[in-house]
Parts: C-alpha cells; structure tokens; sequence
C-alpha cells in the first residue's frame, strides 16, 4: 500500500494567528488535524501538544505493539491528559483545548483507523461520492441525531461552534474510533472546521474531481474557496490518497 | 516493568503432554492406581454374564468345621470327600489344600513305638509274635490317614493339588540349580531361556508330599499376585522354578478340565497358548481376571454336606469341582474390583470359567502404543487448538473429548479389551486447566500490561512536560514510573534540565529519586554532594542566597535561563546579577540580566512580573543604535530574566575618577549621544530612571549605548530589602528624590549629573549618608565645576547649570535641546 498525500494550514483572512496544527507521516501512516481554542496563545499550545503527544506516544508504541483503534485512542486520551494538565498548571493556559481528528493506516491489515474528538473531521471520497467518516462532537451534531433541529437548521445555527468535547478541557475523553478498509483511490480528507462550515460537500468534490492527479492543488484551492467564503477560522486541509 | 518473553500456549501444552508420556513410561504409582480403579468401575459396569454351570466349589465353611471339627481334618475327610466326588462323576477335582507335611496322627507314633520295642525284644520271632507284629501293623495302617487320602487321590486320577512358592525380598538372580524331584517335574509345561525372563522367578517350592504328588493328576501354583492396592485383577499364568516353569492351579485345573495336555501349554508372546487358544497375558505373564459380579457367582456346596450324602450326587457330574476353605479366620480372602472380600477359590473358579469360556479380557500389546498416541494426540490437540478458542468453547471441546474418549473406552471395554483412560484424560485436564488458567492469568498479566501502558503513558507525558519545560509536571510522570534502566536515564536527564535551571534542590530530589533504585547510577552521588554543598552555601536560586545571584559550578551542566545557556557572570547590580548567555538557537551571545523575586510577597508577585513584562516588552520596542537592544524577556521560577544586546564596551564608571577623566571634548560627545537615546525613548514615552554611568556604554568605536531603559521601576519594586534596593541616589533628579511623577526631564537631570561626574571627577550632590545627599540634591545648588577643575571652558558651567536645574522647567526640556546645547558648547570650545 502506497500513500500520497498533501497536508496544508491556512490562518484564514480573519485570525491573527494560527491555532491549528497538523501532523501528516506516511510512514508511521499518522494523518492528524487539530484544532485549537482557548485565548492568547493557549489554543496553539493545546493543538501543537496535541499532536507532538500523539506523533511521539504512536512512533514509540509502534515499534512495540501493531497499530490498533486502542493504540491511536490511547495515545489521543494521554495528549487529553498533557493538555488537561498544562492548562491546570499554568494560570495564561486556563480553558485551552482542541480537536483533533484523522486516521492511523495498518498496513499489515490493509486498513486504517479513523479517531476523533471534537468538530475537525475525516471524510472519504470514493467514486465521486462524499462521506463523513467521523460524528462531530458539537451540539449541533447531538441535535441532529436527536431530531431536534433540521440540516438547515443546523447550518444556520448561532451555536455551531459550540463542541461537546475536546482534548483538555476535562481530565479524561471518549475518542470515537472505528476502522475502514483501504480500498485504492478512495481518498481521505482531514479537516478543521475552517474548511468544513465553509466550503459545501458539493463543492469540496468538485475541487477535488477537478484536481485528481495533483493533491497540491486539490489542498490549495480548498483553501482559497474556504478563504473565499470567508475565511473565518484557520483552514488545514490533509489529503490522503491510497494506492495499492 | 518488563514483561518476561512470551511462552507460547503450545509450549505449555507440550511440556504437560511431555510430563504425562513420562510419567506413562515410568508408571507413576497414584496414577497407575487411579487407572486401576478405573479398570474396576468399568469391570463393574461391564462384566461379563456367567454362562452355564460347570464349576462347583465345595466349601469348607464355618458349618463344616462346627460339625466335623477343629481344622485340621483327619485327611481321610478329605479322602471321602474325593471318593464321594469320583464316584459322582465330577470331572476334574481341585483340591487347594497343601498337604507338604504327614499328617501327625494321635496313637501312630504310640505303635510305632510300641512295634519298635516289640521287634527289638526279640519277641516277634514268635508265631504268637508275628501274628501280633501284623496287628499293630494293620492297626498302624488305619491310623494312617495320609496313605488313606494318598490312595484315594491315585485312584481317582482326577485330583489336582497346590505347590507354593516363595520370592526372593530382593530381585536377584537364581540359578536353575534348584532340583526338584521326577513327580513335581512332570507338572511342568515346555520353556525356552528367551521367555523365561519374562516370567517370576521363584526362590523355594513347596510341593506335596510324594505320596500325594504321585497320585494327583497335575500340580499348579496357588501364589496370588495382588496389585499394589490389594485388590487381585489378574492371575500370573506360571512361575518359574529351576528349569521348570508352572502354570497356576486354576490354569492346571482348566487344562485338565478341557484335556489339554502339559506339552501342548506353551508361552507365545501374547500369553498363555493352551493348544488351540491363547490366554492374552501382559508382558509378566499375568492375565486379566474377568469376573463375573461381587460374590457367590459360583455354586457353592457345604463340606459337610457333601460327606453326610445330603447332596444329590448329579449335581457334580461332570463338572469341575474345587475344593477350598471358606470358614472365617482360615480360608484365604482376596480383594477383587467388585469386593474387598472375596475367596481366593472363587477367585479361582473364575479364571477357570473364563478359561472354559474363553472369555478374556485383553490389554493388547499395542494397548501401551495406543495410550502414548493418545497422550500425544490430545495434547497437540489441547496446546494448538484450545488456545484459539474461548474459555467456553475450550471447555466444550474439552470436555467433549473426554466424554468421547471414555465413551470410546467403555465401549472397547464391553469387548473386554482394556485401554487406559486415565492419562489421556488427566492430560486433557491439565492442558485446559493450564491454558484456561493461563487465559485467566494472562487477563491478570494485562492487567499489569495496561499498567505498563500507563507506564508508557506516563513517560510520553513526562517526556512532552519536559520538552516544554515544565520540569516540575514532568517529574510528577517520572515519579510515577518503576526505577528501570531507561526511566533512570530519563529521570537522570531532568534532573540536569533541572541543574540547567539552577534549581539544586529540585535536581538534587531527583538523584534523590534515583538513588532509591540504584545509588550508583551514574555520578549522581558526585552530583548530590555538589548540589548539597550548592544549597547549604546558598549559591543557587532556591536557597536564600544573600546575593541573590547565581554562580556557576565547576562541573555542572551549563545552567540555563529560558532558553540561554549561561556562560559566565558578568557583573552583578544592584537589580541582580548579569550573565553572558549564548542564544543556542542562533547561536548569539547575550547579555541576560536577571530580577530576583524571591522575597516579594506572593501576593503582588503576579502584578509585580505584569509590570515587569509590561515595562520590559515597552522597552524592547527602542531601536535605536544608542540604546541597547533587548531581544527577549522572560520569567522563571523565581526570577524575572532580560535578554539584551551583549556589548563589548565599557561603562562610564571607569572615567569618573579624578585620575582618568576623559578630555572634554570626548565626555561632551559621549553625553550628546546619550541625549540623542533619551530623546528618542522620550518621544516613545519611555522614561529610564536610573540614568547613571554605569548605564551608559562606550563601544570601542567611540559609539555610546544606554542600557536598562525602564528597569529601575522594576528594581524597586521587585526588591525591597532594605539598602539594596534604592542603591545611591546621587543621580537622582529632585522630583524623583521627592517621590514625584517623573518625565524625560527627570533623565536629563540625571544626565547632567553625570556629565558634571565626567568633567570633573567629583559628584554634584555628596554627602556622608543618603539623606544628604537628598537632601542637597532638593535644596543645593551643585558647586561650579571651575571650582572642581579649573581648566574647563567657562561654557561648560552654563550647560551643567542649565542641565541640573531644580526645576524641570527650568532645564533642557527634550534630549534634543540638550544635545543641541552640547553641539554649541563644542563648537565653541572648538573656536
């Protein structure tokens, strides 16, 4: 199995700084966006510590155990616990906290497992069709599924950025996980919400339709159309292309 | 924690099935025995039906003996008895009755003695006397009895009587010299050398007496072989004795019984052959006894009755009767698997049925080959297969082969061939046992791996808390970790993060730390002395250092603050000390000037390092190529730190003495240059405060730098010891002294001081104790520098005067006047 893949991060037109922090190795097959909050410069702290715990904790661990959906959760719950305890421990890292979501690849059994927490996603393209692959820890995911509001409604909704959960913000975390097999061609985009509230599913197949054999490109123009639309938030955009 | 390698499920699974073969091999006695016992429970459930009648035993019971007597008999008894039983037609008489010594019979000695006497008188040379002699000797001979039982047994031909013989308490070698007489010798049945061995050898025989030997029709041995538990389940078909070799006495009896003669008995390799059958035996000649049920399976007629004619004599005809003691205390008993007691010549009328009606029950050769396969096969099953499966889907096939095996087993029974159950099935047991036990275990094992994994955790924290910085977090993880080589290492590698950071006593907790698990790790105990000398000495950060400075040990890691590498100490001030630092990111020198906290009150410390920051981060916006560049600032445990532009210069303090004044012209360009920064920060709306020469640098280029804008406000209030902090107010402006809102104009005052120190070698304002020196520096004017130094420009004396006005308004009121003052003093002191 062979990997292409693209990872890119945008500050956007409205921040100051970037709060994002991604982290894309084909070899350890980690593929992970988070996204930070929290003020000053606290929200970067937390999605940087983030993804320095998963990429160390996994490349350890990987040289012991076979990658599995326990491994990428546990090494995702410690980064829950450095976040947790930095921000306790140091009074301008009070509330900092972030998502993080993406994908650990398992060669061996031709598969990869999909991790979250928080808002950030991981969608599949496969055969000119579009697939959320993570459940957005945020309200309006949870009313969703409850029925309370409509798809319309949630896209209008004032709350959308309010999260049920995130990496730091309580002493321990649920990580959602599930495994997918790696079929060729299917395509795997890692997002933060930068990229996902402002470009439509329509659109992001489109772009990447129009750019098949150049992922570069596929990333950059994801980015000017969230940019585009907006540019609300820190757009990262990785892009993950199997080959077997 | 390390967990030991990983021994594979199989490997247990072989090592039992390796132990089980052995202990099959070597027979282990508590096994051997529940095998036997399980022999017994399927002897129970599948014994044979007795068919047909064809063996009386004529008991000699407790009746018996109440009536005809105490035991022993006269042997006529018997001899009757084996008349009456002749003359009813029995066809084969066994008698297990030794008759190895004469019978002692009351009043034959009394006429032998009395015949003797009589032939030795001389009396029986008479008529009178031999006709006497023959009396006595007819007498004699009604007396004796053994020669009445002797003639009965030759007359009948179909008497069968016991030998004995007696083991060696060692096993040891005989040798075949042992003789026995022609009448025991024909009882023997043909051998060869090769499979004699397999055979008991005896030591001593007891045979009949001759006159019994002669007459009976065959002899057998009537030893029993019980097994180690007591209980008899066998027979040994012949013993050998001399050269001869004996088959046992239900053996002979069967033989006689079917009319086999002794020639055609021979041993083959699976047993006994009787001339057109086999009797299956194991190795040792011994063959299974199948019984027939727990007692009483044969017809058994009383002694008594028989001799008193009260049975009906066709109840013997043509059967095979034995004759044996039953009567409590004298027959002989035997344990067999259906009873503990039983009599040995039922035991015996057993074997002979089962000889009559071929009915054996055979462990066959390969029975021992079978158990081997059997072991082995399951346990490759248990150790390959059981590992893969659940505890529960393990326990079906457990014990569904087990049930299958001894359904198997029993089966193979009921057709009376018998193969072990015992080891095959206790090896099932143990490998599910171990392998399910091992599964249990191995769930408590990662119970212990997942505490690994929070080791692992724990590390990854640490690790992560240390390469940010937080030391005291990182060692918290750490802490939590068993003492292995590597978390040593980590644990040792912090604590120079710690040494870097001059915090001794924390370092020194951490050798502390390591020293628990190994004292000599490394050269921590060299590190510890060091560190504890450091603290108690109070040379480092944490101890209540008088100084409140740092210094650096021989030997210690290079201390850092922030991220600078401390190279040396510069010089120390008053607001702390300064460090020559090394930037390692881009490798540049640094000037690091540092504010102890330590004795503020925690309660303002925060708002006191706002302000710090605050007035540091103003600061480092001054670019200006007069003022000294700060590049960062920062904060650590207990000190507030500024990194700044490192300058080869010196301060103005080496020209202020009255030997080493600079020229004129040189102290005006000097002091204009300083105009120029002050301006600058003025305009910028930073005022420095403490404007003195030791602030001011002159690089070798003649170029002058103004340092430490804005640090006096941080000085004063951060330290506070008395004496320390206000230093000398000798550069003071009036409005400073007074504790007023100080501007620009408060510098250039302090400026003007200067510039008088440098002209004339002498301060403005002096005084033997500081409130003089306040005190005039409010109410005095300074005296004219011409009355100090006679030689300077009259010019001069305005510009200080000017410059050193008591009231700000009165004096330059920018840096720019000022220097722009400086400017016509030197041209006119140039013209």
């Amino acid at each position: 199995m062979n990997t292409q893949y693209v990872a890119k991060s945008d500050v956007g037109n409205i921040r100051k700084t970037n709060e994002d922090s991604y982290y894309a190795d084909p070899s350890t097959g980690l593929f992970i966006v988070a996204d930070g909050m929290g003020g000053q410069a606290a929200g970067e702290v937390a999605s940087q510590t983030t993804v320095e715990v998963i990429k160390n904790g996994l490349s350890d661990w990987l040289s012991k155990y076979q990658p599995s959906q326990e491994l990428f959760a546990k090494a995702i719950r410690v980064a829950n616990t450095a976040v947790y305890e930095m921000a306790r421990s140091k009074a301008g890292m009070k509330g900092m906290g972030t998502t993080v979501t993406g994908i650990l690849l398992d060669k061996n059994n031709d598969c990869y497992y999909v991790a979250n927490v928080g808002d950030s996603r991981v969608y599949r393209i496969r055969g000119g069709k579009i697939e959320q692959l993570t459940v957005d820890h945020s309200l309006v995911a949870l009313q969703l599924s409850m029925g309370i509001i409509t798809p319309d409604e949630a896209k209008k909704a004032s709350h959308r950025n309010v999260i049920t959960q995130a990496i730091g913000t309580t002493e321990s975390v649920n990580v959602d996980t599930k495994a997918e097999d790696v079929i060729s061609d299917d395509l795997i985009l890692i997002c933060s919400d930068g990229l996902s509230s402002l470009v439509e599913d329509a659109d992001i197949l489109n772009v990447v339709g129009r750019h098949k054999d150049n992922l570069d490109h596929a990333a950059d123009e994801l980015i000017s159309l969230a940019n585009f639309n907006g540019g609300s938030d820190n757009i990262s955009v990785i892009l993950v292309r199997f080959i077997t | 924690m390390k967990i030991s390698p990983k021994i594979p499920d199989w490997s247990i699974g072989i090592f039992f099935t390796v132990l089980l073969c052995s202990f099959y091999f070597f027979k282990v006695g508590f096994l051997e025995t529940v095998e036997l016992k399980s022999f017994d429970l399927r002897m129970r459930l599948f014994h044979p039906q007795k068919q047909g009648d064809s063996i009386a035993i004529i008991a000699i019971d407790d009746e018996s003996i109440a009536k005809i007597g105490r035991w022993p008999w006269p042997r006529t008894k018997i001899a009757e008895a084996i008349d009456w039983l002749d003359s009813a037609g029995a066809k084969v008489i066994g008698v297990n009755i030794l008759f190895s010594e004469p019978e002692e019979a009351a009043g034959l000695k009394a006429f032998e003695s009395l015949e003797d006497k009589f032939v030795s008188s001389g009396l029986s040379e008479t008529e009178k006397g031999k006709s006497f002699l023959s009396e006595i000797g007819l007498l004699k001979e009604g007396l004796d009895r053994d020669k009445t039982l002797a003639a009965s047994i030759m007359a009948s031909e179909k008497v069968l009587l016991p030998v004995f013989f007696n083991f060696p308490e060692r096993k040891q070698t005989f040798s075949s010299n042992n003789e026995v007489p022609e009448y025991i010798a024909k009882s023997t049945i043909p051998s060869d050398e090769a499979i004699l061995a397999r055979t008991p050898t005896a030591s001593d025989m007891i045979w009949p007496l001759e006159l019994f030997a002669m007459g009976a029709h065959d002899l057998g041995h009537a030893n029993r072989f019980p097994d180690p538990d007591g209980i008899s389940r066998s027979e040994m078909t012949v013993i050998t004795y001399g050269k001869g070799l004996y088959t046992s006495f239900p053996i002979s009896v069967a033989a006689s019984t079917l009319g086999i003669p002794r020639g055609n008995i021979m041993l083959v390799p699976s047993g006994l052959f009787m001339g057109d059958f086999v009797i299956p035996t194991d190795r040792e000649m011994r063959a299974l006894i199948n019984y027939y049920g727990p007692q009483e399976t044969f017809s058994y007629y009383s002694f008594y009755d028989l001799i008193n004619g009260k049975i009906d004599p066709a109840a013997f005809k043509g059967k095979t009767v034995l004759v044996g003691i039953t009567a409590l205390g004298l027959g002989i008993v035997e344990a067999s698997p259906f009873s503990p007691v039983f009599p040995s010549i039922e035991k015996m009328a057993t074997v002979i049925e089962n000889i009559l009606t071929r009915d054996f029950i055979t462990r066959p050769q390969w029975a021992e080959l079978f158990g081997y396969g059997m072991i082995i096969f399951f346990g490759l099953v248990t150790s390959f297969l059981l590992p893969r499966a659940g505890a529960t889907i393990g326990a079906y096939i457990g014990i569904g082969m087990i049930s299958v095996y001894t359904v198997v087993i029993m089966v193979v029974f009921s057709k009376r061939v018998w193969l072990d159950l015992t080891y095959p099935t206790l090896l099932l047991v143990i490998n599910y046992t171990a392998i399910v036990s091992r599964k249990y275990l191995m769930v408590e094992k990662e119970k212990t791996l997942a505490e690994y994994e929070s080791d692992e955790a724990n590390k990854l924290l640490g690790l992560t808390f240390q390469g940010k910085g937080m030391l005291d977090l990182a060692f918290e993880k750490f802490k939590t970790l068993p003492l292995t080589g590597e978390v040593k290492g980590l644990l040792y590698n912090l604590g120079l993060d710690f040494e870097r950071k001059r915090m001794a006593s924390k370092a020194a907790m951490i050798y502390e730390h390591i020293a628990i698990g190994d004292k000599d790790y490394k050269d921590i105990g060299e590190r510890l002395s060091k560190l504890k000398s450091a603290v108690n000495t109070g040379i480092w950060a944490g101890a209540k250092a008088s100084a409140g400075g740092t210094a650096i040990i021989d030997g210690m890691e290079k201390p850092t603050i922030g991220r600078y590498e401390i190279v040396k100490e510069l010089g120390r001030g008053a607001m702390g000390v300064v460090y020559l630092g090394v930037d390692p990111k881009i490798n540049r020198q640094v000037a690091i000037k540092t504010v102890y906290f330590d004795e503020v009150d925690p309660e303002t410390l925060q708002s006191i390092k706002d302000r710090f920051f605050r007035e540091a981060e103003s600061a480092g916006k001054l670019a200006h190529q007069n003022i000294v560049t700060i590049y960062d600032v920062g904060e650590e445990t207990d000190l507030a730190y500024i990194a700044m532009e490192l300058i080869e210069g010196k301060t103005l303090e080496g020209w202020c003495k009255k030997n080493s004044l600079l020229p004129p012209k040189s102290v005006l360009m000097v002091i204009g240059q300083v105009c120029e920064a002050l301006d600058f920060a003025h305009k910028n709306g930073i005022v420095h405060r403490d404007i003195k020469p030791a602030n001011i640098m002159v690089l070798q280029k003649g170029v002058v730098k103004v340092t430490d804008f804005g640090i006096a406000r941080i000085q004063s209030a951060s330290h506070t010891r008395t004496g320390v902090v206000m230093g000398t107010p000798s550069y003071m402006s009036p409005e400073q002294v007074a504790g007023q809102k100080v501007d620009g104009r408060s510098d250039l005052f302090s400026l003007g001081v200067v510039l008088y120190e440098l002209l004339t070698g002498v301060k403005p304002f002096k005084g033997d104790s500081m409130a003089t020196v306040m005190f005039q520096i409010t109410t005095t004017n300074a005296p004219d520098i011409r009355e100090v130094r006679t030689d300077l420009h009259p010019i001069l004396q305005s510009l200080i005067a000017k410059a050193l006005a008591k009231k700000p308004e009165d004096r330059f009121q920018t840096g720019k006047e000022f220097a722009n003052a400086i400017r016509v003093c030197l041209s006119k002191m140039a013209g």
